[in-house]
């Protein structure tokens, strides 16, 4: 056998992809040849970096919370069945895809550079600003009335989430309407026996969560949660069909994210 | 005379479209355990991070929407890494541009010793130091190499698949995996011959 063709039988030979034969005779050849035993112990190395190294990519945790959310989450759905995205490739409508998606990427660069759209920020100042009575609260003693008010401020487009934060015994004291870039807020505040936590409910996405947040994934409830930190308050944000729910209170992020995960119903 | 019988409720029973979302429910639920696996092919197939996402997301959304094609008790992640490979050639490596072996040769023999790169006070190195760097070189070394080549060495020597298993997935005798195979790890060779130990 010449080194040339040994070569191949190297490989294999490292795989432990050889027959019987074959492996009968590249020993008989490299128990004759330096160079060819040296290819092996070379081919063996990489192949043990080359495991190594791949050992060090992993899927990214946004790409893996965007597939639980968009093909786990999807499971029950009906409208996906059988749908076909091939037309969606047609030659023709490549021009049309290419001028949406610039309008899409001007788009996107407006909303980016748009004055005060971190709503988390915004929602942890104004937070702060009930706190210290800064912001005059209009209180209700009834909160399906409150709601009901909330709702009509915006003209029934959404209604606050509703909580039941009865269990941590606070309840739904006062609300206002609020204005964050160029969205409407809804904010309601919870008084009682803990800590004032303030609820902004307002139309958006999951994009609308901090960059900084961390993702908690609750599979039983298949709802994302955003969890943020700033000095002394926390927030939680999740999403609620068309509406994004932030919680802020000067609380620990898990004991927000229990209320949440416990308590939360649709009203 | 015929007895009429009121048909009986059987709670039991379930839809067909019940038994279709639970399958495809347990699926999803499987691929998510080979989800770093058809990641790491991507992203070693793919030029870049992006195309390595999209393809991802468009394999698991292909995979659930035809999971009724997968037979149960067989091996899933090969048949997730073949959708994978098939999106990529049909949808992502279509722009690629093409590296002859023969160039990449002749580049790594004009490439500088690797050692003549690292400062000369790192003359003693961490281990772990050195590995990051290798991890790095070998990164960089794969993606020069033709996609064909990289293929079978990101499948067998990364995913840990038999020849035979390449070979579907890839669609290919499995004399080509092997005689690809060989060529890959020699141009990879001749570009981070030198770290290696």
């Amino acid at each position: 056998m010449r080194c040339d063709e040994a070569q191949e039988w190297i490989t294999a030979s490292v795989d432990g992809e050889l027959s019987a034969d074959e492996r009968v005779a590249i020993e008989s050849h490299l128990a004759e040849c330096q160079d060819c035993r040296t290819q092996l112990a070379r081919e063996t190395a990489l192949k043990r970096e080359l495991k190594l190294t791949s050992a060090t990519v992993t899927t990214p945790q946004a790409l893996r919370a965007k597939i639980e959310v968009n093909e786990l989450g999807a499971g029950t759905r009906t409208s996906r069945k059988n749908f076909s995205w091939a037309w969606l490739s047609l030659p023709r409508l490549r021009p049309a895809w290419a001028f949406a998606i610039v309008l899409l990427m001007i788009a996107a660069l407006a909303y980016q550079l748009r004055p005060g759209q971190d709503l988390a920020a915004t929602a942890m100042a104004t937070h702060e600003s009930v706190i210290k009575g800064k912001v005059t609260l209009a209180r209700v003693g009834d909160p399906g009335e409150l709601r009901k008010e909330l709702a009509l401020a915006v003209k029934n487009r959404f209604a606050p989430v509703a909580l039941d934060l009865s269990m941590a015994k606070l309840q739904p004291v006062a609300g206002f309407v609020t204005k964050i870039g160029d969205r409407e807020v809804l904010v309601t505040v919870y008084e009682g026996d803990g800590p004032t936590i303030t609820c902004y409910t307002f139309l958006g996405t999951e994009t609308d969560a901090p960059k900084s947040a961390e993702l908690f994934r609750d599979n039983e409830m298949r709802v994302n949660f955003f969890i943020f930190s700033q000095d002394n308050l926390s927030g939680v944000m999740h999403q609620e069909g068309e509406v994004i729910c932030i919680l802020i209170a000067k609380l620990a992020p898990a004991d927000i994210l229990n209320l949440l995960r416990g308590k939360t119903h649709h009203a | 005379m015929h007895t009429t019988y009121p048909l009986r409720y059987n709670a039991q029973a379930v839809s067909g479209n019940e038994v279709r979302n639970s399958e495809r429910e347990r699926l999803a639920s499987e691929m998510m355990v080979h989800l770093d696996h058809l990641y790491r092919v991507a992203f070693y197939l793919a030029k870049n991070e992006e195309d390595a996402h999209d393809c991802v997301q468009e394999t698991c959304a292909r995979a659930l929407n035809a999971h009724s094609q997968f037979t149960a008790g067989t091996n899933l992640k090969a048949w997730l890494t073949r959708i994978l490979h098939n999106l990529f050639f049909d949808s992502f490596a279509r722009n690629k541009r093409t590296v002859s072996a023969d160039a990449l040769g002749r580049d790594a023999a004009q490439k500088s010793d690797y050692w003549e790169t690292l400062p000369t006070e790192e003359a003693g190195p961490e281990k772990r130091l050195l590995q990051q760097e290798l991890c790095a070189k070998i990164n960089g070394a794969l993606k020069k190499i033709p996609v064909e080549f990289r293929a079978p060495i990101v499948l067998v020597d990364m995913g840990d698949f038999s020849y035979q298993e390449a070979a579907e997935i890839i669609a290919c005798p499995i004399g080509t995996v092997r005689s690809r195979l060989s060529r890959g790890r020699k141009l990879l060779q001749d570009l981070i011959g030198e770290y290696l130990a």
